[in-house]
């Protein structure tokens, strides 16, 4: 039974362990502070050595400590293979005593040892045999009394545990390390491609643009009488190459939007005031499809929100519905409030969406095979509907479709954070800042056709 | 009326003479440069009373252009600089502005139609360049 004194030296060396900030130094620490403490129950030694083994049993680490006077003393790889007997009782989990310790160590200076014997006491670490403490002794050791059999197993233990802590601090520190590389790498990567998509998007505008001027000028040209045919060859033409001129604006905003480069300038935005705008810049479209569009001006509070950012989200949703419903149809703008959001709410009697295609529209390219059609039409890119999501939960709302089905209309809803709530004042702390690294979002047109 | 005079600077063949020709037709004498340091060369001589700049060119860039101007003042005056370019959203047009540059067009959200719009409305804005009586003799 271990007594009052044996406790004190094991709740002494539980401190030590405690104490030890530099959790890589744990078991030099605590191999020092039993040199001192053992000897207060009788077990004095002039050297402790922890040796551990790799998975192959290689020797991979040694930890010494020494008393004054044994500093020269170094392990011998082999030891444990010239040590047979040895080898068996640790391998059951036992201790063993050697009186030949020049198997186990030799020194430089080959200086007469002062060491008698050696106790080797079995590491197991998780389970595993991972390695040896070895306690030399100047007194000739036969065998092992019950009592310190113990004390030296308690004492291993700690040894064990040690280890593992210093160990999993080791392997923590290492994966700490490489994931800061590996996130170095990746904002490397992020820059490169970002740099490549600004590049090559600049390389792409010029053929683009003068595709464009081309056949604009080639459906414009006066005096020249163009057959109906050659019209509508040129103007599809023309509505194409558009449509990758907004592909292209629309993948560097996809491109800024994932690489955490598009910055919110937040202000108290009147969505009342917003919608108006929108609705008026698309008035001379809508009416050229014989289209209603009605902002319903209703009582509600300001929102929180990036202005600009908001006015692409509304002319983006507006713009769809435009396309997507026929002449006659009308499409409404309806507003409620739900603390602590304002919701608004694009409504169409439009062509409507089966429900199974609900869940796909907000992806990237998630056009839908019915609409193909009418987006080939009208230079859509597929992405509209995807960078307003983004935009949208970057201000921390929803944005959410509804349709009865087939031909029974469309109404998107987004939300916004009202003034002066905590969800405002989250998306005040949180919201990407402006840098020099942030940029604005290209404008898509939105042609409707 | 005089005709109003214009530079285009720009390296791309196709935008360049499709610009040079719809100016024309619009009723303005064009002139145009093929890259940075031809269109130095030709703003140096003067009286141009709009120059459109690209920016991304071969041998001088349109920013270079901007600074050198500003280093080495012509002797004689030209009218406004509106940078053409297809850059959008990026620091260097910030920087033209800061470089005396008087607008910007993106070719790509314009029609060639619209381009002889907003030069019509520049050359509007400005006096006229073509004929000054204290700049150095007309040597046409």
């Amino acid at each position: 039974m271990p007594a009052i004194e044996e406790l004190s030296v094991f709740l002494n060396l539980q401190q030590t362990v405690l104490d030890t900030k530099d959790e890589e130094s744990l078991l030099r620490t605590l191999l020092k502070s039993a040199l001192e403490e053992l000897p207060k129950i009788g077990l004095s030694f002039s050297l402790i050595t922890a040796v551990f083994f790799d998975s192959r049993g290689k020797p991979q680490a040694n930890y010494t400590t020494n008393k004054q006077g044994f500093d020269n003393l170094r392990i011998k790889p082999g030891f444990l293979n010239a040590n047979e007997n040895i080898k068996q009782k640790l391998l059951l989990n036992l201790l063993a005593v050697s009186n030949s310790p020049q198997l186990f160590f030799e020194t430089p200076q080959n200086n007469i040892f002062e060491i008698k014997s050696v106790i080797c006491s079995p590491i197991r670490v998780t389970g595993t045999f991972a390695g040896i403490l070895l306690l030399a002794s100047e007194k000739n050791i036969v065998g092992i009394p019950k009592t310190e059999d113990e004390l030296i197993k308690i004492f291993t233990n700690y040894v064990a545990l040690a280890y593992r802590l210093q160990d999993t601090q080791a392997s923590l520190t290492n994966i700490t390390k490489e994931v800061y590389e590996m996130n170095a790498k990746l904002h490397q990567l992020d820059k490169l491609k970002d740099d490549f998509v600004s590049v090559a998007s600049h390389e792409l505008r010029t053929p683009m643009t003068a595709i464009k001027s081309y056949l604009w000028v080639a459906m414009n040209k006066k005096g020249d009488q163009l057959s109906e045919d050659m019209k509508r060859y040129l103007s599809r033409a023309y509505i194409s190459v558009e449509r990758l001129i907004n592909l292209v604006n629309d993948m560097l905003n996809i491109s800024r939007i994932e690489s955490g480069r598009i910055a919110l300038k937040l202000s108290a935005v009147n969505l009342n005031e917003l919608v108006n705008e929108v609705t008026e810049e698309v008035t001379v479209k809508a009416r050229e499809k014989g289209l209603h569009v009605i902002g319903l001006n209703k009582q509600i509070p300001k929102v929180f929100a990036d202005r600009d950012k908001i006015h692409e989200v509304l002319l983006n949703l507006i713009g769809n519905s435009l396309k997507f419903t026929k002449t006659g149809g009308t499409i409404t703008v309806d507003f409620y409030e739900k603390y602590p959001y304002v919701f608004c709410a694009v409504r169409d009697t439009g062509v409507g969406i089966a429900p199974e295609n609900l869940s796909r529209l907000f992806a990237k390219f998630g056009r839908l095979e019915n609409s193909y059609v009418a987006v080939a039409e009208s230079g859509g890119t597929g992405l509209g509907l995807y960078i307003s999501k983004s935009i949208v939960n970057l201000h921390k709302g929803q944005i959410t479709a509804e349709s009865p089905g087939l031909g029974n209309g469309t109404t998107f809803t987004f939300s916004l954070p009202i003034i002066g709530t905590d969800i405002a004042q989250r998306l005040k702390d949180e919201a990407p800042k402006e840098t020099d690294k942030t940029k604005d979002l290209e404008k898509t047109s939105v042609n409707f056709v | 009326m005089e005709k109003k005079k214009i530079l285009l600077v720009e390296d791309d063949q196709f935008t360049r003479e499709l610009y040079v020709e719809v100016l024309k037709d619009a009723g303005f004498e064009i002139n145009s440069a093929v890259d940075g340091l031809d269109g130095l060369a030709k703003i140096k001589m003067g009286r141009y009373d709009l120059i459109l700049l690209d920016v991304m060119m071969p041998k001088m860039d349109g920013l270079d252009v901007l600074r050198s101007l500003i280093n080495e003042p012509p002797a004689v005056k030209n009218g406004p600089i509106v940078l053409l370019t297809n850059l959008t959203n990026d620091p260097v047009i910030d920087t033209a502005y800061g470089l005396n540059a008087k607008g910007h067009l993106v070719k790509s959200d314009i029609t060639p139609g619209e381009l002889v719009e907003h030069v019509k409305k520049y050359t509007s804005e400005s006096g006229s360049f073509g004929e000054q009586p204290n700049s150095a003799p007309n040597t046409n």
